[in-house]
Formats: C-alpha cells, sequence, structure tokens
C-alpha cells in the first residue's frame, strides 16, 4: 500500500515519518493537505496520470453499497431511466427555450 | 410536412458541404501562395504571421457571424449539427494539443510504452458508444450536471457534478491555453507570457458570442486546418524516404531504420544502451522495446484512465447533444472515431520519422554545425545542449566544452529536447520549407483553440445554466443569461491564462490529470445512472465525492511539485 519506491531506481521516495514532521509540506496547501503524500506518486508504484485507477472503482463500490443499503428510486425514476434506454422515441427531457 | 422537412435538411447539409468544400479549397491556396512567397524570398517571420493570423481572423469570422442570443441555439446549437460534422467537430474538440502537439513528442520519447495513450484515447470512443453519448442525447439535457440532477434528484447532485467538471476542464483547458502561448510565442517571436494572452483573444472571439453553435462551426473549420497539418510534413517525409506518401505503410521500414541507428549510435560511442528500466536519464531506450518507461501496470493503466476519461469528459459528452436525434448521435460517435483515427493513426508514424530524423541529421553532428531553429525552441528553455538551454550556437559550444573529455560532437546524452516540442519542430529538423513548419503551427494552434473553446464553454455552460439558472435564479430572462455565462466565459478563460502563463507542468501530463478526475468523479455516476435502476441519490453524492476528491488531490498537488518542470529527456 505505501511501497513508495521510484519506478526507475527502486530507491524509496521518501521517508513517510520525516515528511509528515516537516510543516514545509503544508505550503502544497490545499491538495496536499488533503493528501500530503501524494505528489511524491506511489499507492501500488501508480504514476499519478493514473489515480482514476483508484478513485473511479472507489466511486462504483461506494455507489452501489450505499444504494443497495437505502431505498430505491421511485417507479417513475425507473420507467424514465428504461425509457434513456431506448434507442427511439423523443427526448425524454424537452427544455423550455 | 415531414417531406419539407426532409428537403430542408438535405439543403442544409447540401449547402454545408459547399460552405467547407470551398473553405478547404481555399486554404490550400492559401499554403500554395505562401509557398510561393516563401520561393521570392518573403522572411520566415512575415510567413509565421500570415499563418497565424489568417487562421485566427477565420476562426474570429465564423465565430461572430454565428453569434446568437437563444437560449438553445448558446446551449446546444439549436440541436441541428448533422452526425457527419459533429463528428468532424467533436474531432477537433477532442484532438487538442496533447494530440497534435504532445502525443507524437511522447511516442518520440517513449516509443512502444507511449502507444498507451494512442490506444486509450482511440479506444475511449468505443465506450461513448456503447455506455454513455446516445443515452445522454436521449436524455435532452445541456449539460452533464443536468443530467446528474434530474436522475438522482435536487441540485446537490448537480452542484457536485459541476464541481467535478470545472476541476477536469479547467485543468484540461490550462493545458490547451500553454499550447497556444507555446506555438504564439515561436512563431510570433512574443515573450511566451504574452503570447498566452494573444491566443487567449482568438479563443473568447471564438466562443463567447455564439456559444455552442459558433464553437460548432468553428471547430470544423478548424479540424480541416490541423487534419491537413498534420498529415502534409509525415507525407512528404514518407516520400522522400521511401517513395511512398502513405506515412502508416512506410512506418514499418522507418522503425527498422530506427533501430539500425540506435545499434549504430551505441557502437560509435554516442549513446549508453540502456537495457532495463532503471536506467540513468540521458541513456537510450530502443524505441521498440517494451515497458522500458512505464511498469506493465501503469501502461495498461494509462490505457484504462485514458479510455474512460474519455467517456466521461463533459465537454465531448456535451457534443452529442446538438445531434437532431439519437440515431444521429450515435452515427456521430462512429464519424468522430473515423476523424480521430486519421491522426491518431498517423501519430505513431509522426514520432519515428521525426526521430530518424534528429538520430540522422543532429545526433553525431558538430557542435558547431548546429542548425539555428534550435536556438530558437532553446531560448524558450525547450531544447538543451550539454545541460545548459541552447539559446545561443555559443553557449552550446561552450556548455559541451565544460564536459571533461567532450570531442565536440553531439551525443545523445547531451541533446534534451521537451516533448511539446517535437511535432512543431520536425520540419525544420528533416530540413522542410519553412511554409510547412507555419503549417504545422496553424494546425497545432487549431487544435488547442478548438479544445479550449470546448471546454470554456463547457465550464461557462455549467456556471451559467446549472449554478446561475438552475440554482440562483430560475426566473432568469434569457438575456441575462446569457450575458452571465458571457462573463462566466471571460474570466475563466483570463484565470486559466494566467494559471498557464506560469507553465505549470508538459501539456500531455496536465491532460491526463484531468482524464483521471473526470473518470473518478463523473464516470460512476452517470453509467449507473443509465444502466443501474436501482442506483440511488445518497449512493451518487457519496461516491462522487470522495472519488473526485481523492483523484483531484492526487493529481494537483503532483502539479503543484512538477512546477518547475524541466525539458523531458530526449
Amino acid at each position: 500500500m505505501t511501497s513508495l519506491l521510484n519506478p526507475e531506481t527502486g530507491q524509496a521516495l521518501i521517508n513517510v515519518a520525516q515528511v509528515m514532521a516537516d510543516p514545509k509540506w503544508l505550503a502544497d496547501f490545499p491538495a496536499s493537505a488533503a493528501n500530503p503524500l501524494a505528489n511524491r506518486v506511489g499507492w501500488f508504484d501508480l504514476n499519478n496520470i493514473n489515480c482514476g485507477l483508484l478513485g473511479m472503482p472507489l466511486g462504483f463500490l461506494v455507489i452501489i453499497v450505499v444504494s443497495l443499503m437505502g431505498k430505491e428510486p421511485s417507479r417513475e425514476m425507473q420507467a424514465l431511466i428504461d425509457e434513456i434506454r431506448k434507442p427511439r422515441g423523443r427526448t425524454v427531457l424537452e427544455e423550455k427555450t | 410536412m415531414a417531406t419539407q422537412t426532409t428537403a430542408a435538411t438535405d439543403a442544409f447539409y447540401k449547402q454545408l458541404g459547399r460552405m467547407y468544400g470551398t473553405y478547404t479549397g481555399g486554404f490550400i491556396a492559401f499554403i500554395v501562395l505562401l509557398a510561393i512567397l516563401e520561393q521570392m524570398g518573403v522572411p520566415n517571420k512575415i510567413l509565421g504571421y500570415f499563418f497565424v493570423f489568417f487562421t485566427l481572423a477565420v476562426y474570429a469570422i465564423i465565430g461572430v457571424a454565428t453569434r446568437t442570443a437563444q437560449i438553445s441555439e448558446y446551449y446546444v446549437a439549436g440541436r441541428r449539427v448533422p452526425a457527419l460534422y459533429n463528428g468532424m467537430a467533436t474531432g477537433a474538440d477532442w484532438m487538442s494539443a496533447a494530440s497534435f502537439v504532445g502525443m507524437a513528442g511522447t511516442l518520440f520519447l517513449l516509443g512502444y510504452d507511449g502507444l498507451a495513450w494512442v490506444l486509450g484515447w482511440t479506444g475511449g470512443f468505443v465506450l461513448v458508444s456503447i455506455l454513455v453519448g446516445p443515452y445522454l442525447r436521449k436524455f435532452g439535457a445541456y449539460t452533464v450536471p443536468d443530467f446528474l440532477s434530474f436522475r438522482y434528484g435536487g441540485n446537490f447532485a448537480r452542484f457536485l457534478g459541476v464541481i467535478v467538471l470545472v476541476c477536469c476542464s479547467f485543468t484540461y483547458v490550462t493545458a490547451q491555453i500553454y499550447g497556444t502561448g507555446l506555438i504564439a510565442s515561436r512563431f510570433l517571436g512574443m515573450q511566451f507570457e504574452i503570447a498566452v494572452f494573444a491566443g487567449l483573444v482568438g479563443i473568447l472571439l471564438c466562443a463567447m458570442l455564439g456559444g455552442m453553435r459558433a464553437v460548432t462551426w468553428t471547430q470544423i473549420a478548424q479540424y480541416i486546418v490541423l487534419i491537413v497539418a498534420y498529415l502534409t510534413p509525415i507525407v512528404i517525409l514518407s516520400t522522400q524516404h521511401f517513395g511512398i506518401p502513405i506515412p502508416e505503410l512506410t512506418y514499418g521500414k522507418a522503425i527498422a531504420e530506427i533501430t539500425a541507428r540506435e545499434q549504430q549510435l551505441v557502437k560509435d560511442g554516442l549513446a549508453v544502451l540502456c537495457t532495463q528500466q532503471a536506467c540513468p536519464a540521458g541513456t537510450l531506450r530502443p524505441h521498440i522495446q517494451p515497458f522500458m518507461n512505464y511498469t506493465p501496470l501503469n501502461f495498461f493503466g494509462i490505457i484504462f484512465c485514458m479510455m474512460v476519461g474519455t467517456a466521461s469528459l463533459p465537454h465531448i459528452l456535451m457534443r452529442y447533444f446538438t445531434t437532431p436525434s439519437v440515431r444521429e448521435a450515435r452515427q456521430s460517435v462512429a464519424w468522430s472515431l473515423l476523424f480521430i483515427f486519421l491522426l491518431y493513426f498517423s501519430a505513431p508514424a509522426y514520432a519515428a520519422f521525426s526521430k530518424l530524423e534528429v538520430y540522422t541529421n543532429i545526433i553525431g553532428a558538430n557542435i558547431d554545425a548546429l542548425k539555428p531553429w534550435i536556438f530558437q525552441w532553446g531560448e524558450l528553455g525547450l531544447i538543451q545542449i550539454c545541460g545548459k538551454n541552447a539559446a545561443t550556437l555559443q553557449t552550446a559550444i561552450d556548455a559541451c566544452k565544460a564536459i571533461a573529455g567532450h570531442g565536440g560532437v553531439l551525443r545523445f546524452q547531451d541533446f534534451v529536447i521537451n516533448t511539446d516540442v517535437i511535432v512543431l519542430s520536425t520540419p525544420e529538423i528533416a530540413g522542410l520549407p519553412y511554409v510547412i513548419s507555419g503549417l504545422v503551427a496553424a494546425g497545432g494552434l487549431a487544435a488547442a483553440l478548438s479544445t479550449a473553446d470546448g471546454l470554456l464553454l463547457a465550464i461557462a455552460n455549467a456556471l451559467s445554466h446549472d449554478i446561475y439558472y438552475k440554482m440562483l435564479d430560475p426566473s432568469a430572462p434569457t438575456i441575462r443569461r446569457l450575458t452571465v455565462a458571457r462573463v462566466l466565459l471571460f474570466f475563466v478563460a483570463v484565470l486559466s491564462a494566467a494559471l498557464a502563463a506560469t507553465k505549470p507542468s508538459d501539456i500531455l501530463a496536465m491532460v491526463g490529470w484531468a482524464f483521471s478526475l473526470a473518470m473518478a468523479g463523473n464516470f460512476p455516476a452517470i453509467v449507473l445512472g443509465i444502466w443501474w435502476k436501482r442506483a440511488t441519490t445518497t449512493g451518487a453524492i457519496s461516491g462522487s465525492s470522495p472519488a473526485g476528491a481523492y483523484a483531484c488531490s492526487t493529481s494537483w498537488s503532483r502539479g503543484i511539485s512538477r512546477r518547475r518542470a524541466l525539458p523531458t529527456s530526449g
């Protein structure tokens, strides 16, 4: 989970304890405040461009679990979703122009 | 009645065909005219001005001529853009400075590993077609947050949708404005920070007055320019090298020559071969060797992120809101893929021909025989020779002399070129006429402008339609809604230009972040909203927020740490 290795050299990129002790990471606010180690790369050796690879499954998981725990949407909404999937027919939402 | 409508539609399509046919002919005549002027001795700088200003003027004229005061025209181009033309506009909207300028440069630098970007960006349209595009059109929204709000109910889902849209589109548009600044500074001889704002004027003229309607017709014109500009140099190089004007067919031969040249450079002591992933900077990584730069996980990760990101980017999805029907939305995705394919299928060939030219004409040459174009890019800090920005020949000579045992011949490790320069400088590297360089610059500008227009419009529409009209003032009259949209467009554009002027990172990296942001924040909520009836408001709100926040924090913090990004290795 926290391998934090440089994929090129195999060396540890950062001393976690040292970074957390160093108040300089606060200078990266607000982004680093949310995840102070993020800019050093690392979870599962993933390049930061691929951060969606972790964010998207997390999103799917949370939506599915939370939705299953709650009440299902109304029949009207479910009918509307069925309608959206049909390739023919009128546009569902007509905006006033 | 139906016959009358069909006849009117046919007439409209024919008129569009005539207009854009004439435009294409005029553009080719313009290139021929400038080629003649070059032969007559007109200075390169003047030719550069002609290319940049003429194309900008044409886009601005289209933008102003198609201005509108109607809401549906402003937000969705009246929903009457034919599938073919929407495909072309989507192609231009999609192929940004990252595709035009950055992709071949990345393929040049990374070799095989760079194909991850091409595969992901092309494959993404399959997802758009199957999972998202036609269904959003059937729904009939003006913006992606509009769909989220209706599907999940309430304004909180809309608000989250707007946040994700603004985060990813703003990151993306900054990269495009950076691209326009780069091109304008090089070809107009302006300071980069000023060039960024000069490019901004062109962007605003296209998008501000006519919204989606103006952006659509401008993007079609921009697509024609960018595809002609991208294909021309490689068709010439392919013909010069192998006698066949189809670069995709001669690409294999170019790769074989690159491999032979790499072996020769190592044999002559002009490069140090890298044989594994962990190599020091400046070593030569064989062009065809896979996973020399990315681990397999990151390689396939980029493909996946770019694919899913494509199907989540609001400025692309909203293009399918403009077609007359769901059927045309689906056809339009196929057209988009074809028009995008024309460029993407050529990008690996572009990178290969460019690399072959660098290995033949630059590496192994005497330092004092370097061509002047190197110093023009060096002055911008985008080419380094022997560890120093190559601003002048003397700087390069002095830098190399300072290296112990340097023989005065340029070695592989001595030459560092930024990936964003490769495409723009290839005509100069290959010694082609300057008119081709100007054409490529015009193409790069068209690519950056078209995407920037689409992105700014997506942000401004979300703020004016979703936040202002739907959340703050639902009774606002049309004129006020349009004014708010235009004012917001202006301010967002200026803000992104100010950020771009700080050179936050290279184009491809910034665009990559935008994809991950869109993927994490939008994709689950949109796809489950369409394909899973059981998805609820609470689920969507809880799922979009943490995923988007995670992606935002990793991407942006990385961006901050790379503010002083230097040219990537050559």
